[in-house]
């Protein structure tokens, strides 16, 4: 379940990149901001039940990935409440932590383990990852060897496998040739029907429609209701 | 507060791999970054033999402290850059941010571990006798892991906001080397700053190592005062973390 009640999100956007102590001191000193404010989000009221799936759409910059990252802990509102019960999986973005060094078996561990996986569950899964990902011949290769489209494919297969109570999942529902598309999506749905608890954010209404409860749109910092 | 500690499993993940891609499986890599202090070492004996000639194996006494400071100098300096090194991690997935910089300290402390390792070979063939005080040298290695560990949560999580404390802390780790009883011994410290001397708490775990590697000695006293220093700064550490981390997934 995921609840969120008035959450605003205010953005401080460096007309001058300020990162040294140096640096601080002088603006302190001579009493210059060196940014200027804007609310991403401004009382956003959203309520999710336990098993729905919910996608959100929105032009860009509309504060999407903000809210995403608000329900997945990484940054905290500035104001109002944020209330998540369950285990988190936050799919933000695929392969994070992959490793060109080492090997895609290697990578599938550090990558689990990041997404929160324990050891005997990555040792358990890997079997399914690989089938999954059509890379069964491919474990030992070093990942700087992979294509572009073998290393989405692997990320998601092991991204996917984690068995969330709660899966975020940030534009990257499809990926791979037209074939791999269509099988990530029936796992969603698979997902879905097993009763995990999804957010889904993406520009394609057409996907959203296939797997989504309820559409919302997202426009200046500001949430919508959509039918489906 | 410590509740990342329970996740073993990512902790092991991470620290095994950071391990891993830094030798690269060379056993060369392992005989590269052991050259340096070495080096120093002999360096440091030439200029310094003279000087304290009441020292007992002056060589042997200086070596050990490189190699027990060195950790922290290696540790801190690398470790302060943990979080904005992986904000990949920090920006992308929910793990607990406290886990970048306890993985890197760890994987530093196992590499230290194994250096002073191979000093008790050295030791040996210079003749001294090592005795059974040596089985305290984990527990001590353990004190002062935590002690870096605690300066390496301060230092990371500024590392966010002021991007060069790196400069700053090179000096100041050059400071910490000349207050630490290294190249000379602690008895030419005027008494009366004595007090203020052993603040440092990296003299406390040079002193110890060397009471177990060098003479067959573990003193109690000081190990439980250097213990009580590190859960300290673990915990002031912890504070300022937890306090500076709420924006980092904004800043990064």
């Amino acid at each position: 379940m995921i609840r969120l009640e008035n959450v605003s999100k205010k953005f401080r956007m460096p007309s001058e990149k300020r990162c040294t102590l140096f640096e601080e001191i002088v603006s302190f000193i001579t009493g210059k901001r060196g940014y200027v404010e804007f609310w991403v989000l401004k009382n956003v009221n959203l309520s999710i039940r336990k098993g729905e799936v919910v996608g959100i759409t929105g032009p860009n910059g509309s504060g999407k990935s903000t809210l995403l990252k608000i329900i997945a802990g990484v940054i905290y509102p500035d104001e109002g409440r944020v209330e998540v019960l369950g285990k988190i999986t936050p799919i933000l973005e695929l392969g994070i932590g992959f490793n060109p060094e080492l090997t895609a078996l290697e990578n599938v561990r550090l990558y689990g383990a990041l997404m929160g996986m324990s050891r005997k569950d990555i040792e358990r899964k890997i079997e399914e990852i690989f089938r999954f990902a059509e890379l069964e011949k491919f474990r030992k290769m070093k990942l700087k060897n992979y294509s572009s489209g073998m290393y989405a494919r692997l990320a998601f297969a092991t991204a996917i496998a984690t068995e969330p109570e709660i899966l975020l999942i940030d534009e990257v529902l499809a990926v791979g040739d037209t074939s791999f598309q269509k099988k990530c999506i029936a796992k969603i749905k698979e997902l879905k029907n097993n009763g995990t608890t999804m957010v889904v954010v993406s520009h394609s209404i057409d996907l959203l429609k296939e797997v989504c409860d309820k559409i919302y749109l997202l426009r200046d910092g500001r949430i919508y209701s959509e039918s489906s | 507060m410590f509740g990342y500690l329970r996740q073993k499993d990512v902790v092991i993940t991470l620290t095994k791999y950071e391990f891993k891609l830094r030798y690269r499986g060379s056993i060369f890599g392992v005989a590269w970054s052991l050259l340096a202090p070495f080096l120093l070492a002999v360096v440091l004996y030439m200029v310094f033999r003279n000087l304290f000639e009441m020292v007992e194996n002056f060589a042997l006494y200086m070596l050990v402290g490189i190699f027990v400071f060195r950790f922290f100098s290696i540790a801190t300096s690398v470790g302060m850059h943990s979080i904005i090194n992986k904000s990949y991690i920090v920006t992308k997935t929910n793990l607990r941010r406290e886990i970048m910089p306890l993985t890197t300290t760890l994987s530093y402390s196992i590499s230290s571990f194994l250096e002073i390792m191979i000093l008790l070979p050295i030791i040996l063939f210079f003749g001294v006798k090592i005795g059974p005080s040596i089985l305290m040298l984990p527990f001590v290695h353990i004190s002062y892991l935590i002690f870096v560990f605690g300066v390496n949560l301060i230092l990371s999580a500024l590392m966010v906001y002021f991007r060069d404390l790196n400069q700053i802390w090179e000096v100041i780790v050059n400071i910490f080397f000349f207050l630490s009883p290294i190249v000379y011994p602690k008895s030419i410290v005027p008494t009366n700053l004595l007090s203020l001397y052993m603040l440092n708490p990296i003299t406390n775990f040079i002193e110890l190592y060397r009471g177990i590697m060098l003479r067959n000695e573990f003193y109690v006293e000081e190990y439980l005062i250097a213990t009580l220093i590190s859960i300290i700064t673990l915990f002031i550490g912890q504070i300022v973390f937890s306090r500076m981390q709420r924006r980092f997934g904004e800043v990064l």
